[in-house]
């Protein structure tokens, strides 16, 4: 029987490792490569002299002349204060929105959600120089205005401090914060806030005492990405903290590789990118403790239960002002000033002679500077960089959430590590490979540098959204499509990919925004040929000429307030059955 | 129909391996109608689920129409696509971006066999009124109410005619009226359509009342398998005796051959090889009559008295035991009431303890 | 008889004459056709339409239909960088013809990386050839103090260098990353010491660092009001004619960086390059960058920059301060605080 049986068996027969087996590991090792390549060329990088190409011996001169040198310690502890101060100012300001936007009767909630994602679509630097104007010692208006009323010697505020700056970017990190951790807040079980609520306790107890908490390896995940972002990222520590002598680790970076004379010192930037390194990986290995610790309480959603909404009671009011404090700060007065300066032909404060000088030259002449190439460019960015993203991001998801795949837990720690490794390093290490290895990686100077820098990056983000989206489709829902005969690949494509579009797209736009106005990574890996609107808004900046690039802003800030508010209302009805 | 030997899973976790299943073994015949039944984490589901190929084991062999389609040793796995099942869902699945016709045409139009749009339709709406839904093909599915959405579900494990159908608790999410009215029809639909079930459920009176035989599971393992009657009349051991319907269960010793117990000297079987036994012996079967003095029978008093209408719960207290005893609802026997009470030696069970 | 011998002399040589002064450049015209096109790299403030320009007269005056590819600078340093990467794994430079300054062109310069070629064969004026025949000077730029006029009252404006180290300018006053504009002066008219004492001495005034532009937009601002340096290319560009920003005149020596037009070595179209560089000398390629790019040599009578410079003392840079300049800009940008290493 048993002879018969297994002739019979014999065709449809599937061996182990399974196709699903084989999927994953390809998508391991593509990953793998990725993120580890670049990551090779840094090491490789900090124990070479030279230029890329050139070869050479090893040598670890580089950490000698970097790390005997005393300024290298005052710039890491700088670096330290500046990215965890501007943790800090983001999680302060984004995690009471989350809770109060999604899970509150918070008035006005669909148009601040909106403005969170028109804010993104300043420029950082158009930002910073609101901010100068406001509150710069000498010339901010906030000074001068406390100067006259209260007869103060010295200046109110200044802006030219490590506080300043962690300010400033931290306020600018909101939106990013925001997004990541609504996911988290959008599934955590009502019930269990209602229970703290039906104990006695009250709201912001539980706000404390609950719901943060239950959400704690979700906010471990945004703050290893903040404070490797805020290593990372160099707008403001370049126009706030550069003027006053501040210097962290990435403008060293930057400098090194982009110095104002003589030749560009990869070496250098290889051995301070060693200790942003390290301080990543450590992250890295935290936030994986944070998390498996955090599953025995992960909280997934139950069936069909819509959240109810927390109602605020008296402290409804407060709760609006806060939210519109933290609006005017991201999005109202940088865009005031944005508008202000793009009428001028050149910058200054108000004043009667600024008024009689208004006109719309600016916007009239704007595109004879800039040319088509960067706004082909930036479009090419992104479309591309969320879709490729996406499309590895569902794939690693899935294998994670879904496939009994043994080292689908590795699969996910690969994909978190882009979180804890700096953009700059990242965007310098794929240059090096670009330079040093360009017969086989023929990308440098071409926007597909820029769009695999921005992707490798952003698949972090992308896998944390598409596994939580992922966790929220029920198990059965794919099972029943495999109990009724239907492939992988058609569950995949007909059954999961329809359930979580709308959470995807909601992803896939995110990372377009981002894309369009990352600035560090363009940057490190620009050439004239792959210009985008970021880097050409830093050129501008860089050439003093700021109302040119005052009105490019207005003009991409409206122009994307209409594409986005467009798709998003086309695929509103999508949502709803998602959320 | 469905041949399972000696199935094995475990996990392997930071305190070491955590059996799943120790070895399961289980023959189930054509059209026949197979009740996995025990409390949460018996092991009940990952077998169906090993069944329907949603699971790996990681030892044993299935068996299904002749056919091995899982053998960890033989390096044989037939993909879950690839089997001849269909499947219901304790959460039923029903997907939400498709409308009920959608949902139920699904594995015939993406399935193993794929059919041409006439036959398609043809065969949903036979299914559809099988499952007493005609007309509602293009409703959308997240208007269906739970018991439609159940109706749904199991016209889409249906309709492609499977070999096998495989139920994972699809009425736990009924309310208590819906769930009995659609027990009586699933049983009628899977006599209809003449498929082999596999059904899993915690919930004794649904497999004693589905089941042409039960299977009753705990820790991974198999306890007893065999026809419900069978099973509730002569259960294999303590555990089926608590988990299967009410009973008394007594405390005793066993000396010279005999039982000693509260209740006195019983001269019962003896399991071999044990000295403290438990006497157990079922709520119906404990005769109750209001005359005291009856030769041989014990005198007790009627602590409570729980009327369920139909029926009616005495609690009775005899030697410090308190016994439950099931009577008709119109019984007159009150409260505080001393009474003779009669155990028939024959309806002891009697289990090492 | 020994008439005619000296008259054949003098025809013979009169012919070797004008063969050696003629024979080069229609060499280079022959070959450039062959070569059919180039890649010029170029600030970017030349444009594509000053690109243009000069590619048509250039063709006119030649009588050549090459086509001029313009490559608008993104960050000259590093794209001199780029080039030594190149060279140094045998990959031919992306660029027949680079214009940057004087500096960028000693990086290339101190690593033997010119394609040489006698320029003044062709007619260049030997002051303007430089780098051992690797370049040639064709325009230069002015670099001075400069001052917010709103801010600033006549009588204060800085009238020497020195002037600068007034306490009054303290915390109100900005120094730009282009350290070379101080590097230039030392290795120029000042000598290092003095200007060493004289950087120095300015980190006592709490100065406010950034790049060029940066440093243009905050004297816009007024944040500070007076700058160490500035260069003509922000004072003057277009888009700036209506700022209150001016430079302060009065202040001696006046330093002139310069641009130079050189061939890296292993060019594709070195032909047409070196006549193209040569080019750049002339009158109509003088008035065209000038029209577009806002310079002009002050080597050359009858250039807005020639007669600029006139009266003035002005510090140019030679090849033989190429590594004194390096050197010093960077201890400068160290002891300015730009940088750590």
């Amino acid at each position: 029987m048993s002879i018969a049986t297994d002739a019979a068996a014999a065709p449809s027969v599937d061996i182990k490792p399974s196709g699903t087996g084989l999927f994953a590991g390809g998508l391991t090792a593509l990953l793998l490569v990725m993120v580890g390549a670049p990551l090779a060329m840094i090491v490789l990088m900090s124990l070479r002299t030279g230029f890329p190409g050139e070869g050479g011996p090893l040598t670890l001169a580089n950490f000698a002349a970097v790390y005997s040198h005393p300024g290298t310690y005052k710039v890491l502890a700088n670096t330290l204060l500046f990215a965890s101060g501007t943790v800090v100012v983001t999680l302060i300001f984004a995690v009471p929105l989350v809770w109060l936007l999604m899970r509150t009767d918070l008035p006005f909630k669909g148009t601040i959600y909106v403005l969170m994602t028109v804010g993104i679509l300043i420029p950082v630097f158009l930002r910073t120089i609101a901010w100068i104007l406001l509150l710069s010692p000498r010339i901010g208006l906030v000074n001068q205005w406390a100067r006259q009323l209260f007869g103060l010697e010295q200046p109110l505020l200044s802006l030219y401090n490590i506080p300043g700056m962690a300010f400033i970017q931290g306020v600018s990190f909101v939106p990013s914060a925001f997004f990541m951790l609504a996911a988290a807040y959008r599934t955590m079980d009502p019930a269990l806030e209602e229970a703290a609520y039906t104990s006695g306790v009250s709201k912001l107890q539980t706000f404390l005492r609950i719901n943060v908490p239950i959400t704690l390896p979700a906010i471990a995940g945004v703050t290893v990405y903040l404070f490797m972002t805020a290593i990372a990222v160099f707008e403001v520590p370049a126009i706030i903290g550069f003027p006053a002598r501040i210097l962290v680790l990435s403008a060293l970076i930057f400098t090194s590789t982009n110095p104002p004379t003589g030749l560009p010192n990869y070496g250098h930037a290889g051995a301070y990118g060693a200790i942003m390194l390290v301080a990543g990986l450590v992250f890295a290995y935290f936030y994986v403790r944070i998390v498996q610790h955090g599953k025995k309480y992960t909280v997934i959603t139950g069936r069909g239960y819509r959240p109810r909404e927390i109602a605020l009671g008296r402290w409804r009011w407060p709760a609006l002002a806060f939210a519109l404090i933290y609006l005017s700060m991201e999005v109202f007065i940088p865009f005031l000033v944005l508008v202000w300066v793009s009428l001028l032909p050149h910058l200054q404060l108000p004043s009667a002679e600024a008024f009689a000088q208004i006109s719309l030259d600016n916007f009239e002449h704007i595109f004879d500077h800039v040319g088509a190439l960067p706004f082909i460019n930036t479009a090419v960015l992104m479309f591309a960089v969320p879709t490729a993203t996406m499309i590895f991001s569902v794939l690693v998801s899935w294998v994670v959430v879904r496939t009994n795949v043994s080292f689908r837990g590795s699969l996910d720690t690969l994909a978190f590590l882009p979180h804890a490794l700096p953009g700059i390093l990242l965007a310098v290490g794929l240059a090096y490979l670009g330079l040093a290895y360009r017969n086989y990686f023929p990308v440098y100077g071409t926007i597909a540098i820029i769009a695999i820098a921005h992707t490798i990056t952003w698949i972090a983000y992308g896998t944390r959204t598409t596994n939580s989206i992922m966790i929220q489709v029920h198990r059965e829902l794919e099972e029943a499509g495999k109990v009724s005969g239907a492939s992988t690949p058609t569950v995949l494509g007909r059954i999961v990919l329809p359930l979580i579009a709308a959470g995807i797209f909601n992803s896939w736009i995110w990372i377009s925004m981002l894309s369009y106005r990352e600035v560090t990574m363009a940057l490190a890996l620009g050439t004239r040929k792959n210009l985008v609107i970021s880097t050409v808004v830093w050129q501008f900046w860089g050439n003093g000429w700021v109302p040119q690039v005052a009105a490019l802003g207005v003009i991409l800030v409206l122009f994307a307030v209409l594409v986005v508010g467009g798709l998003k209302l086309g695929f509103s009805r999508l949502g709803e059955w998602q959320s | 129909m469905i041949k399972i030997r000696g199935l094995k899973k475990w996990f392997d976790t930071r305190r070491g391996r955590v059996d799943a299943l120790r070895g399961i073994d289980l023959a189930i015949a054509e059209k026949e109608f197979f009740v996995l039944l025990g409390p949460s984490g018996c092991g009940k589901t990952t077998t169906l689920r090993c069944v329907a190929g949603l699971e790996r084991p990681d030892a044993g062999e299935l068996e299904i129409a002749g056919r091995i389609v899982n053998s960890p040793e033989r390096r044989i796995y037939v993909a879950t696509e690839k089997r001849d099942i269909g499947m219901v869902f304790q959460s039923y699945a029903i997907w939400p971006h498709m409308n009920v016709f959608q949902n139920v045409a699904f594995p015939l139009i993406r399935g193993r066999k794929r059919f041409g749009r006439e036959v398609v339709a043809e065969k949903v709406k036979r299914a559809l009124h099988l499952v007493h839904l005609d007309g509602l093909e293009d409703r959308p599915a997240t208007d269906l109410s739970g018991g439609q959405q159940q109706r749904v579900a199991m016209a889409r494990a249906v309709v492609t005619e499977p070999k096998i159908l495989l139920m994972d608790e699809p009425l736990s999410n009924l309310d208590a009226r819906l769930r009995e009215q659609m027990r009586v029809e699933l049983k009628k639909i899977t006599r209809a359509v003449g498929v082999t079930t596999l059904y899993v459920t915690h919930d004794q009176a649904e497999a004693l009342s589905l089941g042409d035989r039960v299977c009753v599971m705990h820790g991974g393992e198999v306890l007893q398998t065999a026809a419900p009657d069978e099973v509730y009349a002569r259960p294999a051991n303590l555990f089926v005796a608590e988990f299967v319907g009410e009973m008394n269960f007594i405390k005793g010793k066993v000396a010279s051959g005999r039982i000693e117990c509260p209740l006195g000297v019983l001269s019962l079987p003896v399991p071999a090889a044990s000295d403290a036994v438990t006497l157990a012996i079922r709520p119906e079967h404990v005769r109750i009559s209001a005359s005291d003095g009856a030769s041989g029978a014990l005198v007790g008093t009627i602590a409570s008295k729980n009327y369920l209408g139909d029926a009616a719960l005495l609690e009775i207290e005899i030697n410090g035991v308190t016994l439950l005893a099931k009577l008709a609802g119109d019984t007159d026997i009150t409260v505080g009431q001393k009474t003779s009470v009669i155990l028939p030696p024959e309806r002891w069970r009697v289990f090492p303890s | 008889m020994k008439s005619l011998r000296s008259v054949y002399f003098a025809l013979a040589s009169l012919m070797f004459s004008t063969a050696a002064a003629a024979a080069p450049v229609d060499d280079l015209v022959a070959a450039a056709k062959k070569e059919n096109g180039f890649e010029f790299y170029a600030p970017s403030t030349l444009t594509p339409q000053g690109a243009q320009a000069l590619n048509a007269a250039f063709n006119k005056k030649y009588g050549l239909n090459v086509k001029l590819q313009y490559n608008p600078s993104g960050n000259m340093t590093r794209d001199v960088g780029k080039i030594v990467g190149l060279a140094a794994s045998g990959t031919p430079p992306e660029w027949d013809l680079m214009v940057v300054t004087d500096a960028h062109h000693a990086t290339l310069w101190l690593k033997k990386m010119h394609q040489t070629f006698d320029y003044r064969s062709i007619g260049v004026d030997p002051k303007a050839v430089q780098y051992d025949n690797g370049t040639v000077n064709f325009a230069n730029q002015f670099v001075l103090p400069a001052y917010n006029k709103q801010a600033v009252a006549a009588k204060d404006v800085p009238k020497t260098w020195e002037d600068l180290l007034d306490p009054k300018w303290k915390g109100r006053i900005g120094v730009s990353t282009a350290t070379h504009h101080l590097g230039r002066l030392a290795a120029g008219a000042w000598g290092e010491e003095k200007t060493t004492k004289f950087v120095t001495a300015l980190t006592k005034q709490d100065l406010i660092l950034g790049r060029l532009g940066e440093i243009y937009t905050r004297l816009l601002l007024g944040e500070i009001v007076v700058a160490v340096s500035l260069s003509d290319s922000e004072l003057k560009a277009e888009t700036h004619k209506k700022a209150p920003v001016a430079f302060a005149e009065a202040v001696s020596p006046l330093i002139a960086p310069a641009y130079h037009a050189g061939v890296p070595k292993n060019a594709q179209h070195p032909k047409t390059a070196h006549l193209f560089a040569a080019y750049l000398t002339t009158p109509e390629a003088q008035k065209i960058w000038e029209k577009y790019a806002g310079q002009s040599s002050a080597l050359i009578p009858g250039t807005a920059a020639y007669k600029y410079v006139q009266g003035k003392k002005v510090v140019y840079m030679s090849q033989d301060q190429a590594e004194a300049v390096d050197r010093l800009s960077r201890q400068y940008g160290k002891i300015l605080g730009f940088t750590d290493l």
